[in-house]
C-alpha cells in the first residue's frame, strides 16, 4: 500500500475519515440535535466527491494486487454516489429534526455506507465484492430499521437484513465456486482463463458458481424473483433511507454486475443471455403491472425501483464488448438520472411527513399543488423522468439504453420495454393528476420544510438540466464505459 | 509414532462426538463439542495444515461454542432443555447412515491417483500471513471497516431506545 495507491481511492477514504469524525463527534461533543454533524457529513462528501475528479483523468490503474482499478467507470459512479450521499444527508437532516431521539448514527452509516458503493463499484477481485457488498449492505439494513419507535422500520430492516444475509450467502458460494474452478478471484484473471478455455465452458460447477453470483447481486437490485423484499423494505424504511436505498443500492449492485458481464465476455454473455432476458421481461412487467395498483406512494415507487432493474437488465443483456459500447454508456446515463428522480420522489414524502409518521397516500397529494407550486413542480419533473418523458434526464436515459438494444439486433427485446414504459407512464403520470388537477381533500398533506424542498429542487433542476444539455454526463458515461472496454 | 497419535486423536475425536450426541443436557453437550474439536484440531496440526489447526479452536472452539452457549443460556433454564427425540429421529438417522455408507464406498473405491502434490509451506502460518498482510492487505483493512460498521449497526438496534432529548439518558 503505497501512498500513490492510496491517493487513487482518496473518494473512500474522504468518507470513512468521515465517518469516524462523525462519529467521534457525537461520542465525546454530544448535543441535543444533529444538525452540526450534517454539515460535517456534507463537507466529507464535498472532498469526496472533489478527489473523484482525479480518476476522471484517462488513468486506468490497478491498485492493491489486482484488488480494486481506478478508472473512469469508478470515478463516474462515485460522483453518482457523492451526489446521492449529498441528498440524502440534507434530506435525512429534515427526517431527523423531526424525531424526539436523536440519533446521529444515521450520518455514520450513510458514510461508511457509501464508502461500501464506492468500493463495490471500483473492484475487480470477487473478495472485494463481497466485502464491500457487504460494508454497503450492513449500513443500509441499520438504516432501514433506524426509526426504532417505528414497528414499520424495525419490520423493513429485519426482514432486508435476513433476506440480504440469504443473498449474500448465494452470492459467496457463487464466489466459492468459481474460485474452486478457475483457481482465482481476480476479474481479470478469471476473464483470461475463461477466454481460452474450452473445459470452463462445459463445467456446470462454474455456471452454478456464476448464477448464484448472479442471485446475489440481482437480490441487491431487486430482480424478479428476488425482489419480495422490495415493497414492504420500502415502504417501511424512512423515506430518506428508502431514496437512498432506490438510488444508491441499485447502482452499486448494477456498476458490479456490468463489470463481471464485461469480464465475462463474450462466453459468459453467450450463456447467460437467455436467462438474463427472461430475467428482464419478466421483471420489468411484473413490476410495472404491480405499481399500476398502488395507492400509496413509496410502494409505487417500490414497483417502479423493481421495473426500473428490468430496464436496466435488458441494457446489461445488450453489452457488446466493443471498445466504445453504447449500452454500457446508456446504463451509466441511466442509474445517474434514476438515482436524481428517485431521491426527489421519496424527498417528496419527506416534505410532506410530520413528527408523527411518515405521509405517503397518493390521496394525500391531491392539490398539493396549490399549497406547494414549487415542490409539486419538483414532483412532477421527478415523475415525467421516471416515465421518460423529454425533456428529461429520464427521457435521455431510455433513449440510450433502448438505443444500444436495438442496435445490437434485439428489437423485441426493445418493443416489449418500450410497451412496459408506455404501462408505466400511467402511474407516473397519475401522481401529477393528483398533485395539479384533483381536488384537495380534508386530510390534505401541507410540508413546511425549506431545506427538505431544497433538496427536492436540486433533484429536479438537475434532472431538467441533464435532461436539456446530456451531452456532459453522456460524455462521462462515454469515458467510463471505455474504462472498461480498455481493461477487458 | 504418527501412526499411534492418529488413532489416539481420531478415536477420542469419534468418542467425544458420540458423548456429544447422547447427553441430554445442552450445556454438557456443548463442552463435549469443544473436546471433539480440540482432537479435530491435532488431527489437522498432524497433516502440517497448521492454520486450519488453528482455526479450528479459535472459531468452531472459540467463537462458535461460545455462541452457542450464550445462546442455550439466553433462553433460560438450560438444565431443562431436553433435546428433542422425536418421531424424525429414525428417518434422520437413517439418512445419515445411508450417508456415511457412500461416502465410505467412495473412499476405498477411489484409486489413489493424480493428486496434486501441495508444497510443505503450503497453509503454513508464513503462508498464511503473507497471503493476509501482502497479498491482501487492503481488503483486511476493508475488513476491519466493516466489522466497526457491523459494530455500531448491532449496538444502535440492540440498545434501548432512547426516550426523550431532555432526558439525560448516557451515550453509548
Amino acid at each position: 500500500m503505497s501512498w500513490t495507491e492510496l491517493s487513487y481511492i482518496a473518494p473512500i477514504l474522504w468518507l470513512v475519515a468521515g465517518g469516524v469524525v462523525v462519529l467521534l463527534l457525537e461520542a465525546f461533543v454530544p448535543r441535543r440535535d444533529s444538525d452540526h454533524l450534517s454539515i460535517v457529513s456534507a463537507v466529507f462528501l464535498v472532498l469526496a466527491g472533489l478527489s473523484a475528479n482525479t480518476g476522471l483523468v484517462r488513468t486506468s490503474q490497478s491498485l492493491f494486487h489486482g484488488v480494486l482499478r481506478a478508472d473512469a467507470f469508478g470515478s463516474f459512479f462515485a460522483l453518482i454516489f457523492v451526489i446521492i450521499g449529498l441528498l440524502t444527508v440534507s434530506l435525512g437532516a429534515v427526517y431527523l429534526r423531526r424525531q424526539s431521539t436523536p440519533m446521529p448514527e444515521f450520518y455514520v452509516l450513510v458514510l461508511f455506507a457509501t464508502a461500501g458503493m464506492m468500493l463495490l463499484a471500483s473492484s475487480t477481485d470477487l473478495v472485494s465484492v463481497f466485502l464491500s457488498l457487504e460494508l454497503m449492505s450492513i449500513g443500509v439494513y441499520v438504516l432501514a430499521a433506524i426509526e426504532r419507535n417505528s414497528s414499520r422500520s424495525q419490520e423493513a430492516g429485519f426482514k432486508y437484513l435476513i433476506l440480504g444475509a440469504f443473498a449474500s450467502a448465494f452470492l459467496l458460494y457463487g464466489i466459492a465456486l468459481i474460485y474452486g474452478t478457475t483457481g482465482t478471484t481476480q476479474f481479470e484473471v478469471l476473464g483470461a482463463r475463461m477466454g481460452g478455455n474450452a473445459a470452463l465452458a462445459g463445467n456446470l460447477v462454474f455456471w452454478a458458481g456464476w448464477g448464484l453470483i448472479i442471485v446475489g447481486v440481482g437480490f441487491k437490485v431487486a430482480m424478479v424473483p428476488f425482489h419480495q423484499w422490495t415493497p414492504d423494505v420500502y415502504a417501511g424504511a424512512p423515506a430518506p433511507v428508502a431514496g437512498y436505498m432506490a438510488a444508491g443500492v441499485k447502482a452499486a449492485a448494477f456498476a458490479v454486475l456490468v463489470r463481471l458481464i464485461w469480464t465475462g465476455m463474450p462466453l459468459l454473455m453467450d450463456k447467460a443471455a437467455p436467462l438474463l432476458m427472461g430475467f428482464a421481461i419478466v421483471t420489468m412487467t411484473f413490476g410495472n403491472i404491480v405499481a399500476l395498483a398502488q395507492s400509496n406512494l413509496k410502494r409505487m415507487l417500490a414497483y417502479s425501483a423493481i421495473a426500473h432493474a428490468g430496464y436496466l437488465l435488458v441494457g446489461v443483456l445488450a453489452i457488446s464488448g466493443h471498445a466504445d459500447d453504447a449500452a454500457t454508456r446508456g446504463i451509466l446515463f441511466y442509474l445517474a438520472a434514476y438515482a436524481l428522480m428517485n431521491i426527489g420522489a421519496f424527498g417528496a414524502v419527506t416534505f410532506v411527513s410530520r413528527r408523527r409518521g411518515e405521509r405517503s397516500e397518493l390521496a394525500g397529494f391531491a392539490g398539493l399543488a396549490r399549497r406547494h407550486p414549487w415542490v409539486s413542480f419538483f414532483l412532477a419533473v421527478c415523475m415525467f423522468s421516471l416515465a421518460g418523458v423529454p425533456p428529461t434526464a429520464g427521457f435521455w436515459g431510455k433513449f440510450y439504453v433502448f438505443g444500444a438494444v436495438i442496435q445490437q439486433g434485439m428489437v423485441g427485446l426493445a418493443v416489449i420495454a418500450l410497451l412496459n414504459s408506455a404501462v408505466a407512464a400511467y402511474y407516473y403520470l397519475r401522481v401529477v393528476v393528483y398533485l395539479y388537477m384533483r381536488e384537495p381533500g380534508e386530510d390534505a398533506y401541507i410540508g413546511d420544510d425549506v431545506q427538505a424542498s431544497a433538496a427536492i429542487g436540486v433533484a429536479a433542476i438537475l434532472l431538467l438540466w441533464i435532461g436539456l444539455f446530456p451531452s456532459s454526463v453522456l460524455e462521462l458515461a462515454r469515458l467510463g464505459a471505455a474504462a472498461l472496454a480498455r481493461t477487458f | 509414532m504418527e501412526a499411534l497419535f492418529f488413532y489416539l486423536f481420531g478415536g477420542l475425536a469419534v468418542i467425544t462426538a458420540l458423548v456429544t450426541i447422547t447427553r441430554r443436557d445442552a450445556v454438557t453437550s456443548a463442552f463435549w463439542l469443544i473436546a471433539c474439536f480440540l482432537n479435530v484440531a491435532a488431527l489437522f496440526a498432524m497433516l502440517s495444515a497448521q492454520f486450519i489447526a488453528v482455526m479450528q479452536i479459535l472459531i468452531y472452539a472459540g467463537a462458535i461454542m461460545v455462541f452457542f452457549l450464550f445462546v442455550t443460556m439466553f433462553l433460560g433454564e438450560p438444565r431443562r432443555v431436553r433435546l428433542n427425540r422425536g418421531r424424525a429421529i429414525p428417518l434422520i438417522s437413517t439418512v445419515t447412515v445411508l450417508l456415511l455408507a457412500y461416502l465410505l464406498m467412495r473412499i476405498t473405491n477411489t484409486q489413489h491417483r493424480g493428486f496434486p502434490s501441495i508444497s510443505d509451506s503450503y497453509g503454513s502460518v508464513a503462508m498464511v500471513s503473507r497471503k493476509l498482510l501482502v497479498d491482501y492487505v487492503f481488503l483486511f483493512e476493508v475488513t476491519g471497516l466493516l466489522l466497526l460498521v457491523a459494530v455500531i449497526g448491532a449496538v444502535y438496534v440492540a440498545r434501548k431506545p432512547r426516550t426523550g432529548v431532555g432526558e439525560g439518558e448516557g451515550h453509548v
